[in-house]
């Protein structure tokens, strides 16, 4: 099978466009450990626990006022 | 529907405009010697604090406007195609020359500073150019 | 002349104007009476004439930021546009592949422009970002943060990554509208990939691809926030551009009166581009139409 060459720049485009935000999503899965100390493609050890923290620190929840 | 009576509308409006600028005039305010503060705040201790020069622009600017509502009201206009070949209204032509107005200007600021009564001049020998060539 | 009038239906147009007065044409005629007065707050102001305006126009400062953004919006006109125009061809015309590229593709326009700071920040650090991180393995000396042509670089693929699926949108629903037929008659012809580019699909998306660059120059030239995130206008001065020197000038310093004679320049350029951009549209569809 032959691939088409439009198929290989809309590939690069969207690679281009989605790895900036699989970075942001991989840093949001990631402890701050695991950030500052070691650089990982992928989240080593998996973790919610920012999602936890935004919803529901009071001076983060502060600024979506649901709370 | 009867005629429109367009002296009485004239009037009126020239009547109001007249009303607002004499208005502007008595609010400069004026010092012990009788000489007047044409940058003095028009109502002390008010909000902004607005000039005489200021509201003068507004004013202009707003005659301006219902100069060319009367006019587009009482004589409609088809659009022409100037100099600048392109499709102009008397609003377009008044856009132009005002906007023009602005970079003359400052132009004239950036080249030769203040005063800007020659800009004046010159922003005034532009409209009418604009007007009757664009 | 005898037809019955009837004007009172202008009186439903007053809470529009109302409303338009408070939130445009009030706020404007307070900045006009900024620039001409000088301010320390507390309401106390004392009149300057033409000092902010004279000033400006002779600052070295507006001179180099306006410079800058004139390079940046070039740079993003002369990038993204080809590039619009590349994708678009490329991209599939029908089927699951042309809806599933079409979401993907829509997903910058979406994300807020903090956001597009906040992600082009983090993706470009050399300590933690996959970008900043994979160039310094590989050998090249690259940190935003100490060198301006680094920032510039990084603040025009943010943009480029930001907005090129606008413009690329914008095309393909231009070559959409080309009926199959032209193309079977470019065949039949032997015209080559070039001369159907040329002859059938620019003509055809000269409409949309007016108002994309229209759309990229505005935008590019009023750009604020995802440079202002990203490098804060630094470093040094190199990326400060227009709107974000006047932030620093009028919330920074609180220099109100040169902020405000600064803006009224910015807003008369602003009007100059979009009218002119306008006239050339209005005059191009009257063209086609005749």
């Amino acid at each position: 099978m032959r691939i088409r060459p439009s198929a290989i720049v809309m590939t690069i485009y969207l690679l281009f466009l989605l790895i900036p935000i699989y970075w942001l999503i991989n840093m949001s899965l990631k402890t701050n450990t695991e950030i500052t100390s070691t650089f990982s493609l992928y989240p080593q050890s998996l973790t919610l626990q920012n999602y936890v923290t935004i919803l529901t620190d009071p001076s983060c929840t502060w600024a979506m006022s649901i709370r | 529907m009867t005629t429109t009576r367009w002296t009485t509308i004239y009037l009126t409006l020239a009547l109001i405009m007249g009303a607002i600028l004499a208005l502007l005039f008595w609010a400069v305010p004026v010092d012990g010697d009788g000489v007047r503060d044409w940058t003095g705040s028009l109502i002390p201790g008010f909000w902004m604090a607005w000039t005489f020069p200021v509201a003068l622009f507004f004013w202009i600017i707003a005659s301006l406007l219902i100069i060319m509502t009367l006019l587009a009201i009482r004589y409609p206009e088809t659009p022409r195609v100037g100099i600048l070949r392109i499709e102009t209204t008397r609003g377009d032509r008044l856009f132009i020359s005002l906007l023009g107005s602005a970079f003359i200007n400052l132009g004239w600021l950036f080249f030769f500073g203040a005063p800007l009564w020659g800009a004046l001049i010159l922003c005034l020998v532009y409209a009418f150019a604009v007007f009757r060539w664009v | 002349m005898d037809k019955t009038q009837n004007n009172k239906a202008w009186f439903l147009v007053l809470p529009v104007l109302l409303l338009v007065a408070f939130s445009a044409v009030l706020p404007l005629m307070t900045v006009v009476n900024y620039a001409f007065n000088d301010t320390f707050g507390n309401n106390e102001f004392f009149w300057a004439g033409l000092e902010w305006f004279e000033d400006m126009v002779t600052s070295d400062r507006l001179h180099d930021a306006l410079g800058r953004q004139i390079l940046f919006s070039a740079i993003i006109l002369a990038i993204q546009v080809p590039l619009g125009i590349f994708i678009a061809l490329n991209m599939p015309k029908k089927g699951f592949w042309a809806s599933l590229v079409l979401i993907l593709m829509a997903l910058p326009l979406l994300i807020p422009f903090n956001v597009v700071g906040t992600i082009w920040q983090i993706f470009g650090r050399v300590d933690i970002g996959l970008l900043g991180h994979s160039l310094a393995a590989m050998g090249i000396d690259y940190n935003y943060t100490n060198d301006p042509l680094d920032a510039w670089i990084t603040v025009v693929v943010m943009d480029v990554w930001h907005w090129t699926s606008l413009v690329a949108l914008l095309c393909y629903a231009g070559l959409q509208s080309i009926p199959q037929a032209y193309y079977q008659a470019a065949k039949i012809d032997q015209a080559t990939r070039w001369s159907v580019f040329r002859y059938i699909e620019l003509p055809k998306m000269k409409g949309v691809l007016l108002i994309a660059v229209l759309l990229r120059f505005m935008d590019s030239f009023m750009i604020y926030t995802e440079p202002f995130v990203v490098t804060g206008g630094g470093p040094g001065n190199s990326t400060t551009f227009l709107s974000i020197d006047l932030a620093k000038m009028a919330t920074g310093q609180f220099d109100l009166g040169p902020a405000a004679a600064f803006s009224l320049m910015y807003f008369c350029v602003i009007l100059l581009i979009s009218w002119v951009f306008y006239t050339v549209m209005t005059n191009l569809d009257r063209e086609e139409n005749r």
